[in-house]
């Protein structure tokens, strides 16, 4: 029961961590709750935060993990003007929720809930990399030499092991069990960020989003995580907040090298489409600053990439380019048709773009984060062009996990155009029933 | 070519072709319809294949309401236990090698043995240069040298 206990405090932690950088940092003492945006802010100072403790060479053990919670539930006890914030939003919370709805929630991530934690996480890449960076660095007392070179491939970004160590030092003990706390909320906010109920219910219902939190043999992967973060970017890009942009593909690229192309193209897209948004300077300064400390951090160790460490002018000697381009766009073809992993997901989305594609091109926002998605797509295409695995095998074992990460974006981009199209469909009505008076 | 294309595109690709030429040909008013039950069906199938993945992974979860010691116990076939054995009779400066027994139990155990220098090794292979041999197995360890 204490372990619950302890679970439940950390996730109340991270939540105030995240909204205590926010109202500081980010928002300069204003405040605008957000529970997907609290989550991930407080995820990333976490990992941050061990970052900072390893170049400063500050161990991080229970005592610094307590002294962090304890100044984070301290500041929101003594500032007056956040706590009535945050007691304001307490209060209106009863007249925003629909009763219904939230039982019907309620009862649905109770089942996940007794489903997720009906097993540990026992799969081969968490306990290969993953989790056991977090439980080397929990040993070691933050990041150490002999924890980062303890795991193949050591190129991997800490930001999920780096979580789990935060975890692990939080309840004592390295435990594969109690962890899955992380990526259950994770889930959860990732069906809550989706702003509308229908695609939510969509989100929720896809059996592979499901499988990828509730199976051993996923349950401790990163690529939950950078679903997550991808979709926080996506969702901030299109309210016009380029900063938390910025922010969330710098953390979806310190989960996984999976989205360096789509933090490395933020800045040109930022430049060329946002440029009149509020906030794009702060959103490209802080992505470059995440690729520099990215970069930084991999050179320190003198990291190799798989995928970057190869004599291209031999892969395009052996492999005829076309060919396993066009083999890869078919796996895609393939693996949206899987309906017992995605149901109709991808033909709800591709349906809904298509049918709306007039909105694609009308609006900056949307077009910047359809080339985010273009980006991402592009990416996979190189990746499993160059890769130094069999082109196949490597498709068969990763393409349905990787397309995860972009899922909730697809999805979320989907109801976009849906719902602006009933706006301005609206906006028409309106007009023309006014000229006709 | 026709069973060809079939093979390609299938039902998945076919009703979406037929879904937006509906949607295109159609009034606005019934554009709307289409909208509608495209969400339908695909909430609907959705549910279909989540709710069989649930019910086949059913019988499990009568593991959570055991305790959360039983759940690591169930899922690692009791690698758990054998980790927290290794962990009394090996000292921290232990190295040596685990073998290979379907990967998974193999990478927990080194994981688990951190921050003894332990590597997977084949089964076959010469462990001459091993210090200490674990075998998931068997739940054994023992010494070479």
């Amino acid at each position: 029961m204490i372990n619950w206990l302890i679970s439940l405090v950390f996730v109340i932690s991270i939540f105030a961590l995240g909204m205590v950088v926010d109202y500081y940092f980010l928002q300069r003492r204003g405040f605008k709750f957000a529970a997907g945006k609290f989550w991930g802010l407080g995820l990333g100072s976490v990992a941050i935060v061990q970052l900072v403790c390893f170049v400063v060479r500050v161990p991080v053990t229970i005592i610094t993990v307590e002294v962090v919670t304890m100044v984070v539930f301290l500041t929101i006890l003594v500032d007056r003007k956040l706590r009535m914030h945050l007691v304001e939003e307490v209060v209106q919370l009863p007249g925003k929720i629909n009763v219904r709805k939230i039982a019907v929630f309620g009862l649905f991530a109770a089942g996940v809930f007794v489903l997720t934690f009906s097993e540990t996480i026992w799969g081969h890449d968490a306990l290969a990399f993953w989790v056991s960076k977090g439980r080397a660095f929990f040993v070691d007392s933050g990041i150490s030499h002999r924890a980062v070179f303890a795991y193949w491939p050591y190129d991997y970004p800490l930001l999920w092991p780096l979580v789990s160590t935060w975890f692990y030092q939080f309840l004592g003990q390295s435990d594969l069990y109690f962890v899955r706390i992380i990526p259950f909320v994770t889930f959860m906010l990732i069906g809550v960020s989706l702003r509308k109920w229908w695609i939510q219910v969509v989100f929720f219902v896809t059996p592979f989003a499901l499988m990828l939190l509730i199976k051993p043999e996923y349950g401790g992967n990163a690529d939950l995580f950078v679903g997550f973060f991808v979709l926080l970017a996506s969702y901030y890009l299109l309210d016009g907040e380029i900063m938390y942009s910025g922010i969330f593909l710098g953390l979806a690229a310190l989960t996984k090298n999976d989205s360096l192309p789509l933090l490395l193209a933020f800045p040109i897209i930022a430049i060329i489409f946002l440029r009149h948004e509020k906030g794009w300077r702060s959103g490209i300064a802080l992505a470059l600053a995440v690729v520099a400390l990215d970069v930084g951090f991999k050179w320190y160790f003198k990291f190799n990439n798989r995928y970057l460490d190869h004599s291209f002018a031999s892969v395009l000697a052996a492999r005829p380019i076309g060919k396993y381009m066009l083999y890869t766009v078919q796996s895609f073809r393939e693996e949206f048709r899987q309906v017992y992993r995605w149901g109709l997901g991808w033909w709800l989305v591709i349906f809904m773009l298509l049918s709306h594609y007039k909105m694609l091109g009308s609006n900056r926002r949307i077009l910047a984060v359809l080339i985010l998605i273009g980006v991402f797509f592009g990416s996979l295409l190189w990746v499993y062009y160059v890769t130094p695995e069999d082109q196949a095998s490597h498709i068969g074992s990763s393409l349905s996990r990787v397309l995860m990460q972009i899922y909730p974006t697809v999805l979320l981009l989907a109801a976009t155009v849906q719902e602006s199209t009933k706006k301005i469909m609206g906006v028409r009505r309106v007009t023309a029933k006014v000229r006709s008076k | 070519m026709i069973v060809r294309l079939w093979q390609l595109f299938g039902w998945f690709y076919v009703s979406l072709a037929v879904a937006l030429l509906g949607y295109f040909l159609v009034s606005k008013n019934n554009k709307r319809l289409i909208k509608n039950l495209a969400v339908t069906v695909c909430f609907s199938v959705g549910l279909y294949y989540s709710l069989i993945f649930v019910v086949s992974y059913g019988p499990k979860t009568a593991n959570f309401f055991k305790g959360w010691n039983k759940v690591e116990t169930v899922t690692s076939g009791g690698q758990n236990r054998f980790a927290e054995f290794l962990d009394e009779v090996l000292p921290l400066s232990a190295s040596g090698c685990v073998l290979w027994h379907n990967d998974v139990p193999t990478v927990y155990l080194i994981s688990e043995l951190y921050p003894r220098h332990f590597i997977g090794m084949d089964k076959g292979a010469d462990l001459s240069d091993c210090k200490v041999v674990v075998d998931p197995e068997k739940h054994n360890v023992y010494a070479t040298k």
